[in-house]
């Protein structure tokens, strides 16, 4: 590319824009390559800001997988905010990598990570002003392959159009594969439908274009069938038997600016054997794999070492499941303590972590404790499986209180299956019973400025879940249990928080949606959608209107109840999991009977059978 | 424990940091360097480092400087050495110095800053003549933005916070480099951007600015302006 253009966007657009610092590109780490020995260049593509994809550690990890291989160099791109957008828009100046600047619809591959639905808008978003056609069929030889993975693209369908192929499951090893692949490719000058063809025998990738669906007339799904020879009726998700053994890199990138997590985020196992029924992550992250404390503290000291950083933070679905926490807390304690590197675990559940543990390692902030009964009651803690009782919390909490804590945020779930306004009272009068725990504590011991957050967010049925079948609450019934509940938790002590149930909604369509759903995505993109978990730019009126100008019902989506014998638009995805266990799973909730861990006793879920030798 | 003063370049790379971005980026490079600098007691311990003043973004400077506390006998160019080793391209540290136990701070000391900026004048502007008209008025008034006053507008007489201007060089008809002292510390501060300002009041938007970068920080010793580096060490 034109170096002018480099410079001028360097020199002449960032100074008008509000945060610099998101499009620099050279930060401490970051990869700098000679391009006369590159042969794959791979634009690595986060749909939402850099802060927030900068605290990504999936991300983290396959920038330096692939910079790792001589002959391949990946680059990072982020969504424009809207200051720098418009400045593109009216410069004429395409979507650029951070590294090099060049234009990304020049690279080879250009790769989308898919955390959360509501960032689709913006992949469209992102094409367009890369210049690359949006729709895979109208892309040609010579265009970029764009490529997704993620945890969203288990349910590939609504990106089904855009998307040349995704990669299903962990990708460690499946991206390398794919890049042998696209070597020998273009080695041999081959047409793109070859490379399709080529890279649809590695164990994972799916390209929608090879598959039909059939519609009944009801709008649901008549099936699913591969439109070719030697393709898979089912794709297989990956998996990595042994964490240890899995790519680490050695360094990440330091950013300049602020990010959301801006510390060393220490995976220590993959996987939860909890099993709540509402939680994705649970079903399709398993099984739970543990990294030895000897791996993880290697893995601390090389990022500790070669980043700067300050913290580092245990990051898992449940990181109190970890058997050896004490061991590891305790080691990465007393190594770093004089070094001042603090310590922080996210996301702790309150019945598997003796508030001991946390003090310990919270020494010097009493920030807020969270939380995280999901309902209000037993019964409808028993239908989602999640484990905890009333008596847990209140003593967990009572802990808390007892030593000088005045500040916890209890989270919960609204709209849940077979919720009823009991089930919503319950929420507040937990919230309550946690408030007047706090006041048992003699005034001359406890905290002040008491104050306890409660949060609701509004239940999405996901697929690959026991309650994949059932209907999402409606955006009226939502906003009446809000109401409720703003009147019920008005109290000196207590506040509440809520999510519009209209994002959960839009949500909703997009996790169950089939692949009829991406010309709505390009329709609302025309319409102007972008940016959609950004409260300021959702716009749902605008996404009703893309539905209303595709002649289709968001309702037949969310609302919906399914038949269980439904062919779901993910059915032709296998992430090990069976549908018999989630079946069964479906039924025992709607009896409120509960199934217990499965760390202790295997409750046969079936992802021990999903590859040779199994690894439960 | 002994203090260290460094004197580094802000470069083209970093010219967007802002000034707290920058000085966690020194945070986290001084412990990939492994130097051993002193914490702050109390509650929440912060490393013991400051610097002279803030650069406006996207500004390059070749006259930065950072007071240092550590806590074993280094020497200044053991620091040196071993921090542009870690510091991201665009910073680095050209020089050091060990400072005398009672030394004041580099931010307490600064007074003046001096600037070259690269300005591109429009076709058949005599530059010389704007300039030394410019230069010539008695008050020279610029509205200036008051950040914690809800950012409303005061109005400022610059005139005595400008030491010198003179032009450095010129290229062409068109283009031309000024040499500029101004005041720059916490009893005036006069920021290169208010300077623009305010010639653009006064001769027009005539000229655009290709660049600005800060050359040398000094303190005012009896009219005697001597760059940081050079006070207060051993
Ligand atoms: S196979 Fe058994 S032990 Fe493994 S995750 Fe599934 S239920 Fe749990």
């Amino acid at each position: 590319m034109n170096s002018s253009i480099k410079d001028y966007i360097y020199d002449k657009l960032l100074p008008r824009v509000e945060k610099p610092g998101r499009y620099i590109g050279t930060e401490w780490n970051s990869v700098h390559k000679e391009l006369k020995n590159i042969n794959i260049r791979f634009a690595f593509c986060f749909p939402d800001t850099y802060e927030v994809g900068m605290s990504h550690l999936g991300m983290k990890i396959l920038y330096h997988l692939l910079n790792d291989k001589e002959d391949i160099y990946c680059e990072r791109v982020f969504a424009p905010w809207l200051d720098m957008e418009d400045l593109m828009r009216e410069e004429n100046i395409k979507l650029f990598s951070l590294e090099t600047r060049d234009y990304i619809k020049d690279f080879d591959f250009v790769g989308f990570t898919l955390q959360y639905e509501m960032s689709y808008s913006n992949i469209i978003n992102m094409l367009d002003l890369a210049d690359i056609p949006k729709l895979s069929a109208e892309r040609g030889e010579g265009d970029p392959f764009v490529v997704a993975g993620g945890p969203c693209a288990y349910n590939p369908e609504p990106l089904a159009d855009i998307i040349d192929f995704f990669m299903l499951g962990e990708g460690e090893e499946q991206m390398l594969e794919v890049m042998d692949i696209y070597r020998k490719w273009k080695a041999r000058g081959l047409t793109r439908v070859e490379f399709l063809d080529m890279v649809s025998t590695v164990p994972g990738v799916y390209v929608p274009a090879f598959y039909d669906v059939k519609y009944n007339k009801d709008g649901t799904i008549e099936d699913i069938k591969p439109n070719r020879e030697g393709i898979s009726l089912k794709v297989k998700k990956r998996l990595i038997k042994d964490l240890n053994k899995a790519y680490f890199p050695d360094k990440i990138i330091v950013p300049f600016i602020n990010i959301v997590h801006d510390r060393i985020i220490l995976e220590v196992f993959r996987g939860c054997t909890r099993g709540c029924r509402f939680c994705q992550a649970g079903m399709i992250y398993r099984p739970v794999r543990e990294r030895t404390v000897e791996e993880l503290l290697s893995i601390a000291e090389k990022l500790v070492e070669s980043s700067g950083y300050e913290e580092i933070s245990l990051s898992s679905l449940s990181t109190g499941d970890y058997s050896k926490l004490n061991e590891l807390v305790e080691k990465l304690m007393s190594k770093y303590e004089k070094d001042r590197v603090g310590l922080s675990l996210p996301s702790l559940r309150i019945d598997s972590v003796s508030l001991k543990l946390m003090q310990d390692v919270q020494k010097v902030r009493k920030s807020g404790l969270t939380f995280a009964p999901e309902a209000g009651t037993q019964r409808m803690r028993d239908v989602i499986n999640k484990n905890v009782t009333e008596e847990d919390l209140i003593n967990s909490v009572g802990a808390a209180f007892d030593t000088g804590y005045s500040n916890v945020k209890l989270y919960f779930m609204i709209g849940l299956p077979t919720e009823t306004m009991e089930d919503v009272d319950g929420i507040a009068e937990l919230g309550h019973k946690v408030l007047e725990r706090y006041y048992q504590v003699p005034k001359s011991q406890r905290g002040k400025g008491v104050n306890v957050t409660i949060s609701t967010s509004c239940f999405v049925p996901k697929p690959f879940t026991p309650f994949q079948w059932e209907p999402q609450d409606t955006i009226e019934s939502l906003r009446d249990k809000q109401k409720y509940l703003q009147h019920k938790l008005k109290r000196k002590g207590l506040s509440y928080n809520w999510h519009d149930p209209e994002l959960s909604y839009m949500e909703a369509v997009f996790a169950r949606g089939d692949r009829r759903l991406s010309k709505v995505l390009i329709r609302a993109w025309e319409l102007g959608c972008k940016f959609d978990s950004w409260d300021q730019c959702f716009k749902y009126d605008l996404w009703m209107k893309a539905f209303k100008d595709c002649d289709l019902d968001p309702d037949f989506y969310t609302i919906r109840k399914r038949d269980l014998e439904e062919i779901m638009p993910w059915s032709h995805i296998d992430v090990g999991v069976t549908d018999k266990y989630l079946k069964k799973e479906y039924e025992k909730a709607l009896k409120g009977e509960t199934t217990r861990d499965c760390r202790i006793n295997c409750t046969g879920c079936g992802i021990n059978m999903l590859q040779e030798g199994g690894v439960c | 424990m002994m203090s260290i003063r460094l004197k580094f370049i802000k470069g083209y790379e970093t010219k967007y940091i802002s000034h707290l971005d920058l000085m966690r980026t020194f945070q986290r490079a001084i412990r990939r360097a492994g130097i051993p600098i002193n914490y702050s007691k109390g509650f929440n311990p912060h490393p013991k480092m400051s610097f002279a003043s803030a650069l406006g973004i996207g500004l390059t400077s070749k006259g930065e400087y950072l007071d240092l506390v550590v806590e074993d006998e280094i020497s200044g160019e053991e620091i040196m050495k071993r921090l542009n080793e870690y510091l991201p391209k665009g910073l680095r540290v050209i020089d050091a110095v060990t400072l005398e136990d009672k030394a004041k701070s580099a931010m307490s000391l600064v007074t003046h800053a001096r600037y070259y900026m690269k300005l591109n004048f429009k076709h058949g502007i005599d530059i010389e003549k704007s300039l030394s008209d410019f230069l010539n008025s008695d008050v020279i008034t610029v509205f200036k933005e008051q950040p914690k006053k809800n950012f409303q507008t005061v109005e400022v007489d610059i005139k005595p916070m400008i030491k010198e201007i003179k032009v450095l060089s010129k290229k062409g008809k068109s283009q031309i480099i000024l040499d500029c002292l101004l005041a720059s510390g916490s009893k005036a501060n006069l920021k290169p951007q208010l300077l623009i300002d305010a010639i653009k009041n006064h001769i027009g938007s005539t000229f655009e600015v290709e660049s600005i970068e800060r050359i040398e920080l000094y303190a005012d010793r009896k009219g005697q302006f001597i760059p940081l580096l050079s006070i207060d060490n051993r």
